[in-house]
């Protein structure tokens, strides 16, 4: 959310939505002026020039070219003609002829020359010469040039400050958004301890973040509540358990090794073994869960770890009829704690042993990538079904295509915590066929 | 098995002891805790004193010689770490096999750094506690630093990393001489997968599957003729152990 964000913002649209409308009527209102200003002084003109003409006609032809040079000494914005009968001019300077207008005495709009505007009339004395009376009206196209660049700067300016004001107002609520997006973002990766920023000014967005910030406490609490039901069940029940697993096995020792009862006996230690190692492991999750990140580690050599990982598996891959190959670039480093780090790949190597068939193999590889070393663990088993992907990792979670193999379900929950506790992405993949489980490690910095 | 096919330890370490039965002292707050870990200890052959308060469980380490210590990381009144580690500044060298509920690599860490000789997280099997306690009662005793070990006819030579069983010489990998010499520091006792996983690759999480029964059989196809009883025998349900019959 960069700057595009800016233009998406309730005050930005809502400023610039004013603005808009203030513009308009800022445009409306000159406008009106305008046209009432315009009208009312072509009226006027129109007026002054009917006057004029009657004032001149009202002396008879004897008296009209005095009249004339009377009018044209006072007023110098009237100029006037007569034309006589027979359509040859008798007095007057005016630049029109009786052909330009209609003898109707009704004022009209016409040219006194070029970009010379003008209002003028022309009609018939009563002793049946032509007269045309007209008037200069640069002065109202003036007027109407300067309403209407009023009207564009004005409206330019408005525009300009709506625009301004929008940004203005908004970048303060956006800095809280991109704060609290900040702050929403540590929360989804795993801060569940942040919470949105309140600004204290107890608006909207204040009451936004209140709201939002309720609800995170109440679904931590949830969260919480989930969690440690589980934990503190695991926990209660290992002791009894460990006692009932001893005593069984207390009772299997004292029969004869061909009784039945002693191998239904050694079973029931083997199911108590079974939920004993579930209980460890959801309580290791647990605690690598509540551990969070952040512990500076020191970098961890990836191609000692795989090797290792490649030695203590060799034999088992081999008594399955497996390949087990392991490639590794030479100094990778990772920072992270090794023992973890060995853990989770050897659970992925030992599933990866579990359901691929004999013959197949199973791949083990560091190679580095963009953002760190990337740890990949490749099968050639039936791989994991893309809807099964987002569920693989919860706890207990086994595939019902693998209801019958060994284990209790917790492997990749416990790679995912690892992962996670180490902030490196989890990542599955088809290799077709099989699967391809990426680790994608940070390289250490500096 | 019955408790009697355990290896008679009274028997194997009463050379050098200057008492018949080894003994063990037993600091745990918790009484029932403390009172399995007697019985099933004495079953062992091993007489147990027990302590339930830090302060008494240090002046009992510190006057009586003991041959093991089981000591609660969590105690009412002084911290194991504490006890552990003001023992072993007092010039104490039993050992110490640290109990604790706090399951992590750190803690783990911090326990065997304090003094602790070995590190077992609650709850635990007490068949795996009490074979801890014999490795660690053997350790004190055995020589320790020998690099030549003998048992039966099998011989391992840790300086030139040859092993032998009678004439025929025997090629094993560096993983499987750490292996072998385990059983061959503990003969005749019972070691836990867990243990044997510990000492050997160093790493204390649950390996899963048959891995290291998987590796114990690499192992014995080198070492054993074909056809002939192994030196190494699997006891049901706990472990494996090195021992000629």
């Amino acid at each position: 959310m960069q700057t595009s964000g800016l233009w998406r913002t309730s005050t930005f649209r809502l400023s610039a939505l004013f603005g808009a409308l203030y513009a308009l009527g800022i445009v409306l209102l000159l406008g009106l002026v305008y046209v009432q200003t315009a009208a009312y002084l072509a009226g006027r003109s129109d007026r002054i020039i009917r006057a004029e003409a009657d004032v001149m006609e009202r002396g008879g032809p004897d008296d009209i070219l005095r009249a004339m040079s009377r009018a044209s000494s006072r007023d110098p914005f009237s100029r006037f003609a007569l034309y006589a009968a027979t359509g040859e001019r008798v007095a007057g300077d005016a630049p029109l002829n009786p052909s330009d207008l209609p003898l109707n005495g009704q004022p009209r709009e016409t040219r006194l020359g070029p970009g010379i505007p003008a209002r003028a009339l022309a009609e018939r004395t009563p002793w049946g010469e032509i007269l045309i009376v007209a008037r200069d009206s640069r002065q109202i196209v003036e007027l109407r040039h300067i309403v209407l660049s009023a009207l564009i700067w004005s409206g330019a300016i408005i525009a300009i400050l709506g625009l301004a004001s929008g940004i203005g107002l908004s970048l303060r609520p956006l800095a809280r958004i991109r704060s609290m997006q900040a702050a929403s973002d540590a929360i989804t990766s795993g801060d569940f301890s942040r919470r949105l920023p309140i600004a204290g000014a107890r608006d909207e967005l204040d009451e936004l973040a209140t709201i939002a910030n309720q609800m995170m406490d109440e679904a931590v609490r949830l969260m919480i509540q989930a969690r440690t039901v589980g934990e503190g069940v695991a926990h209660e029940l290992r002791s009894p358990l460990t006692r009932l697993r001893a005593s069984l096995d207390h009772a299997a020792q004292g029969l004869e090794a061909d009784d039945g009862r002693r191998r239904l006996l050694e079973a029931c230690v083997g199911e108590a073994d079974g939920v004993l190692k579930r209980f460890h492991a959801l309580l290791r999750i647990a605690a690598l869960e509540a551990r969070g990140r952040g512990l500076a580690r020191p970098p961890v050599p990836l191609a000692i770890i795989v090797e290792q990982i490649a030695e203590l598996y060799a034999p088992l891959a081999a008594e399955r009829g497996l390949a087990l190959k392991v490639s590794s670039a030479p100094g990778l480093l990772i920072e992270a704690d090794g023992e973890l780090i060995f853990e989770a790949l050897s659970n992925l190597v030992d599933n990866g042993l579990k359901f691929t068939p004999a013959g197949g193999e199973v791949r083990l590889g560091a190679a580095p990538g963009p953002g760190g070393p990337i740890i990949e663990v490749a099968d050639t088993g039936p791989g994991i079904a893309q809807a099964e992907r987002a569920f693989v990792t919860r706890r207990f979670y086994r595939s019902p295509r693998h209801a019958q193999a060994s284990g209790h379900g917790l492997g990749l929950s416990l790679v995912a915590a690892v992962a996670d506790l180490h902030g490196f992405g989890l990542e599955f993949d088809d290799a077709g066929p099989g699967t391809i489980v990426r680790i994608i490690c940070r390289a250490p910095l500096g | 098995m019955r408790s009697n096919d355990w290896p008679d330890l009274a028997g194997l370490l009463a050379v050098g002891a200057t008492h018949s039965l080894p003994r063990v002292l037993t600091i745990e707050d918790d009484e029932p805790t403390a009172g399995e870990i007697a019985r099933e200890l004495t079953a062992h052959g091993f007489t147990v004193d027990c302590a339930a308060r830090g302060e008494e469980g240090l002046r009992l380490a510190k006057d009586g010689a003991y041959d093991a210590i089981t000591l609660d990381r969590m105690l009412p009144d002084l911290d194991g770490l504490t006890i552990a580690s003001s023992l072993k500044a007092g010039g104490v060298d039993t050992p110490i096999l640290m109990i604790s509920a706090l399951d992590d690599v750190d803690e783990r860490v911090r326990g065997l750094r304090a003094g602790g000789d070995d590190y077992l997280t609650k709850p635990f099997a007490l068949a795996e506690m009490a074979a801890r306690v014999e490795v660690l009662v053997r350790r004190r005793r055995a020589e320790a630093d020998r690099l030549v070990l003998k048992y039966a006819d099998l011989e391992l030579d840790l300086v030139h990393h040859a092993a032998r069983r009678g004439a025929r010489e025997i090629r094993l990998f560096p993983k499987e001489i750490k292996l072998l010499e385990l059983f061959m520091r503990n003969p005749g006792q019972t070691l836990t997968r867990a243990m044997i996983f510990e000492r050997v690759w160093g790493y204390s999480f649950d390996p899963g599957t048959n891995l290291i029964d998987v590796h114990i059989k690499g192992l014995r196809q080198k070492l054993d003729a074909p056809g002939s009883a192994s030196l190494i025998q699997t006891v049901r349900g706990a472990g494996y152990c090195l021992r000629a019959d």
